[in-house]
């Protein structure tokens, strides 16, 4: 037999059967479907379900869970339950502008500085953490996975030409990087998040990196190689799922980066003016001098950035004990 | 594992029949660069480095039989492996599939002969995708050539496992970690029938499984290789496996055949001075029998730095003058017997005799 040219490759299945002594059986095709359709059906969802279970065993991270929902839940229906607009400046009875009123049955946050209500500023400060924390997650883990992908498969020049820019953009310094860019950008929530994506790809794609070099060394690689199977075939199939906790994990982490780094850069004065992010909220408190006696109008944001911040990182713990089995204490 | 083949039983038919050698190479070589690298090309003085793993190796398989090969480890045997199912570009050399060369194609040439070459690894429990059930695992390489529709591969999934004997009907929807390492030898075995090749490397496919099943691998692999005519090029540094199921032999030495021939003449009357020392280190399972040490002294050198001359004579108990200056050239010391060594030469005078070692 000689090598088929390209044209009859496509042809490879009745070159097979007739190359071949040993061709396929017709009469046994009921039985072979029957054979693997008795298997346990696995929804494309089971590894989610499977990873659910686990965190549900680690306590913090029930509390995380629990934390983030009913946050999320609040931030959902924000629009629909906040009790006032939260720029509409409040009047007390005498007609005179509610300044810094301490938390009352009718306000139940109190008012800040400007007599805006603090509660509703608060509950819409939720929706912009949610969407600047997972847009930048989002962004962040699909760069890193791609780029640590394609660095550590392929290795040699490509890998050297992406993991130099990485050095490169590492060694950059977080926060005056992130200052001077908005400056120069302008304050937008849109700006914001450009600069934390381009701040948070760096380390996600070298740890995704890292986890597909040594993927890429087990002995299954090289047999799907000798199998004929594409480098697409290869990266996609038997190497990113097998990377995905990692990348999922340093997503989780980048959650919390980007909502404290938004919070960060509109404490400072560079955030979204028009936006009442949680950061805005304590930003004015600091520049109107109210910080050390409006406890009402200080405390929801903080509050609500440490118990997002901390919930995300009890999740990414637990999560990180579930991809890494050394960190796991108990038998599954 | 005692041998199970009657002295001489099938030496005349395998030669009457010489069927044509499914997978050969000629002259085949790899070599592997040191310090690759922009620093190091600038530090470095002289021409580059490289490890002669293989380091000039003929070798022919034919269907329907095992071809042993057998070295210590570092020896190149793995590599000679992968190179012949190009997992390795060959330096050097040229290697035929059923006299077709293959040695350097690429693209849709490579997809085929990657469709008829095959390879097994040591590693079973490393093998598998841990994601993948045994029924996906075996199905891949159907879907990865395009060979039938969800019916047929679905068939041929299952006839593939039931020739390994594992029952499709219990393992199919298994996953690799729920399986023993045998079992997942047995499947990596399937994976690679299913593709129906020609020429299969098995690079010590039984070493890292329990002693106790060793034997029914080796018996699977025997009787794949007669039944569905493959070539097999079974690596080990096990002799009596190779003695189990092995037609013939080859001895690997730093990157070279040293002797090759039919497995019972080869292990019965070693003729190189390695082989006698590799004989000499096989247990007899019989506590009356006495048998002569041969040690070897030193280490295998750096495949770097091949010793000039016969690369064995740093540690060849039996070295002479010539072996330094001279490579000794292949002498058939015994009718389709061959040695590289000096000692068979008739202008120099053996030191010592083939047969005395055993």
């Amino acid at each position: 037999m000689t090598l088929l040219k390209k044209s009859k490759i496509r042809r490879a299945s009745a070159v097979y059967s007739e190359d071949r002594a040993v061709a396929f059986d017709p009469s046994r095709v009921q039985e072979a479907m029957a054979i693997w359709a008795a298997g346990r059906s696995r929804s494309v969802f089971a590894p989610l379900i499977e990873t659910f279970g686990l965190l549900v065993k680690d306590r913090m991270a029930v509390v995380g869970m629990a934390v983030i929902a009913t946050l999320a839940v609040v931030g959902i229906l924000g629009p629909l339950i906040v009790p006032l607009h939260p720029f509409q400046a409040l009047r007390a009875p005498d007609g005179t502008m509610l300044r810094l009123a301490e938390p009352s049955a009718a306000h139940p946050f109190g008012t800040d500085y400007f007599a805006h209500s603090v509660l509703s500023q608060f509950i819409l400060g939720i929706r912009i953490a949610f969407l600047v924390g997972l847009s930048a997650a989002i962004a962040v883990g699909l760069i890193s996975t791609v780029l640590g992908l394609v660095s550590g498969y392929f290795g040699g020049y490509l890998d050297d030409a992406i993991m130099r820019l990485v050095d490169i953009a590492l060694s950059i310094p977080t926060l005056p990087f992130a200052i001077v860019m908005v400056a120069v950008l302008g304050p937008s929530l849109t700006n914001v998040l450009f600069v934390i994506i381009l701040l948070y790809w760096r380390n996600g794609a070298r740890i995704v990196r890292s986890a597909v070099l040594t993927q890429k060394q087990r002995p299954f690689i090289a047999a799907a190689r000798a199998l004929g199977a594409s480098h697409w075939r290869i990266m996609t199939y038997h190497i990113l799922p097998n990377v995905l906790p990692v990348a999922f994990l340093w997503m989780t982490m980048s959650i919390a980066f980007a909502v404290l780094t938004e919070a960060s850069l509109s404490f400072i004065g560079l955030g979204d003016p028009n936006m009442a992010s949680w950061g805005q909220m304590l930003n004015l408190a600091f520049q109107t001098a109210s910080i050390r006696s409006a406890w009402w109008w200080v405390l929801p944001p903080s509050l609500g950035l440490i118990l997002l911040i901390s919930s995300i990182y009890f999740i990414g713990r637990a999560f990180e004990e579930k991809t890494n089995p050394r960190l796991r204490k108990r038998a599954a | 594992m005692t041998t199970r083949r009657e002295p001489g039983n099938s030496l005349d038919q395998d030669r009457a029949a010489t069927p044509a050698p499914v997978i050969e190479a000629k002259g085949l070589k790899k070599h592997f660069p040191v310090d690759t690298g922009v620093i190091a090309a600038l530090v470095r003085r002289g021409p580059p480095r490289t490890v002669k793993a293989i380091d000039g190796v003929d070798v022919s398989v034919s269907s329907r039989s095992i071809f042993g090969l057998v070295g210590e480890s570092g020896c190149g045997k793995s590599t000679l492996g992968m190179t012949l199912v190009r997992l390795y570009e060959p330096t050097a050399g040229r290697i035929f599939l059923s006299g077709e060369e293959v040695t350097h194609i690429h693209g849709d040439g490579l997809q085929q002969f990657r469709r008829r070459a095959q390879i097994i690894f040591q590693d079973p429990y490393g093998s598998l995708n841990p994601r993948l059930t045994v029924g996906e695992a075996v199905e891949e390489p159907l879907k990865i050539h395009g060979i039938g529709d969800r019916a047929e591969r679905a068939v041929r999934v299952v006839e593939s496992l039931e020739r390994v004997n594992l029952q499709p009907r219990h393992f199919l929807h298994r996953y690799p970690h729920e399986l023993s390492g045998g079992q997942r030898q047995r499947a990596v075995i399937a994976r690679t029938l299913v593709l129906k090749p020609d020429f299969v490397v098995a690079d010590e496919p039984i070493s890292m499984l329990d002693v106790s099943i060793r034997a029914g691998i080796l018996d699977l692999l025997e009787m794949l290789s007669k039944d569905l005519g493959l070539g097999v090029l079974y690596v080990s540094h096990d002799i009596s496996t190779v003695r189990y199921v092995c037609d013939r032999v080859a001895i690997m030495y730093l990157g070279v055949f040293v002797e090759h021939g039919e497995t019972d003449e080869v292990i019965d009357y070693p003729a190189h001075p390695y082989t006698q020392a590799l004989m000499a280190a096989v247990p007899i399972a019989d506590p009356t029998a006495t048998r002569r040490r041969v040690e070897l002294p030193g280490e295998v050198p750096t495949p770097i730095d091949i010793p000039s001359g016969c690369r064995f004579r740093t540690r060849c108990p039996c070295v002479m003058d010539i072996c330094s200056r001279v490579a000794p050239p292949w002498q058939e010391v015994n009718p389709g017997h061959h040695v590289v060594c000096h000692l068979y030469q008739s202008s120099v005078t053996p030191t010592r005799l083939a047969k005395e070692a055993r």
